[in-house]
């Protein structure tokens, strides 16, 4: 991967970084190599931030709870 | 590359050079094509050929094509208008149309495609089934039997079993385009117990793994379980 961060690392918040990659139209993939590389995450705790920033969930352990019932059901289908 | 570098691509069969080009980064496939076009006529055909087949028949790389003295006409001015650079055109190439239309249902960028081909880990930004939003982010990759498919990030607030049908009935389209009678569906570093322990019950079993380098590398943990979907 030829990635240029170097912009995001200027950035001392994980999410501000995160929503500005997000704003500059970088995908899912690249949003978290940018978290992991430039914040030093791993791949859970990269999902996280994105989560979080995004607004989606207070945690992932709370976003992943709301899939409970949903993978449940959608394994039944 | 010379001259000299692109004739290990000559007297070859042309799916296997596609593949091969497919396969390297973004930058090499560039520098590879403008290369053969550049170097004869050959090569300049078995460029514009690859374009076609990786769906790079566009942009900056396409002006140099249709502007290159070794010009075949595989290539026309019309894709500078983006008449042919569209999903809904006739595939060519190794690709087949079931083919094109799963790899982009499932949010496979089209640059992307060659490297589905090659047997690489590719990133996919999943759109919602009633709108273009991305909701849901992960990585498919061709095995020989199977298409493996990790789920890394769902984004959806709101369309939760939805998006888990869609996904799988995307998944399983790719696999049926691919010919591969298997899909082997990966949940990546799950934090919710009660998430893992249903999966756990429906028969997914942990192991770890390597993160595909489009998600940057390392070893994650995953619930993994193959579906066959010749099933029913």
């Amino acid at each position: 991967m030829n990635d240029d961060f170097t912009r995001y690392a200027q950035i001392p918040d994980a999410a501000a970084a995160y929503r500005a990659a997000r704003a500059d139209g970088l995908k899912t993939a690249a949003c978290i190599r940018m978290l992991r590389d430039t914040f030093d995450l791993g791949l859970g705790d990269a999902k996280e931030v994105m989560l979080v920033a995004d607004g989606v969930a207070a945690s992932r352990d709370a976003h992943e709870a709301r899939f409970v019932d949903d993978v449940a059901a959608a394994l039944d289908d | 590359m010379g001259v000299s570098g692109v004739s290990k691509y000559l007297f070859r069969p042309v799916d296997e050079v596609v593949r091969e080009i497919g396969a390297l980064p973004a930058a090499d496939q560039d520098a590879t094509l403008r290369a053969l076009l550049a170097a004869s006529r050959t090569t300049a055909t078995i460029a514009e050929q690859a374009m076609s087949a990786l769906g790079l028949d566009r942009g900056a790389l396409l002006e140099y094509a249709v502007e290159d003295p070794w010009r075949s006409g595989l290539l026309d001015e019309r894709s500078l208008l983006n008449v042919r650079a569209t999903l809904l055109e006739a595939p060519k190439g190794p690709m087949t149309r079931a083919q094109i239309d799963a790899l982009a249902a499932m949010g496979i960028e089209r640059e992307h495609f060659g490297r589905v081909l090659a047997g690489c880990s590719v990133s996919f930004d999943m759109p919602a089934v009633t709108d273009t939003q991305q909701v849901m982010g992960g990585f498919v990759q061709l095995t020989p039997d199977s298409v493996a498919s990790g789920v890394v990030l769902v984004r959806d607030v709101g369309g939760g079993m939805a998006t888990l049908l869609a996904f799988r009935r995307r998944a399983n389209a790719l696999a049926r385009a691919f010919d591969r009678p298997f899909v082997d569906f990966m949940g990546c570093e799950l934090k919710n117990e009660r998430l893992g322990r249903l999966l756990v019950r429906n028969g997914f079993e942990p192991a770890t793994v390597e993160v595909p380098e489009v998600f940057g590398g390392g070893m994650m943990d995953v619930l993994t379980k193959r579906f066959d979907t010749r099933e029913p």
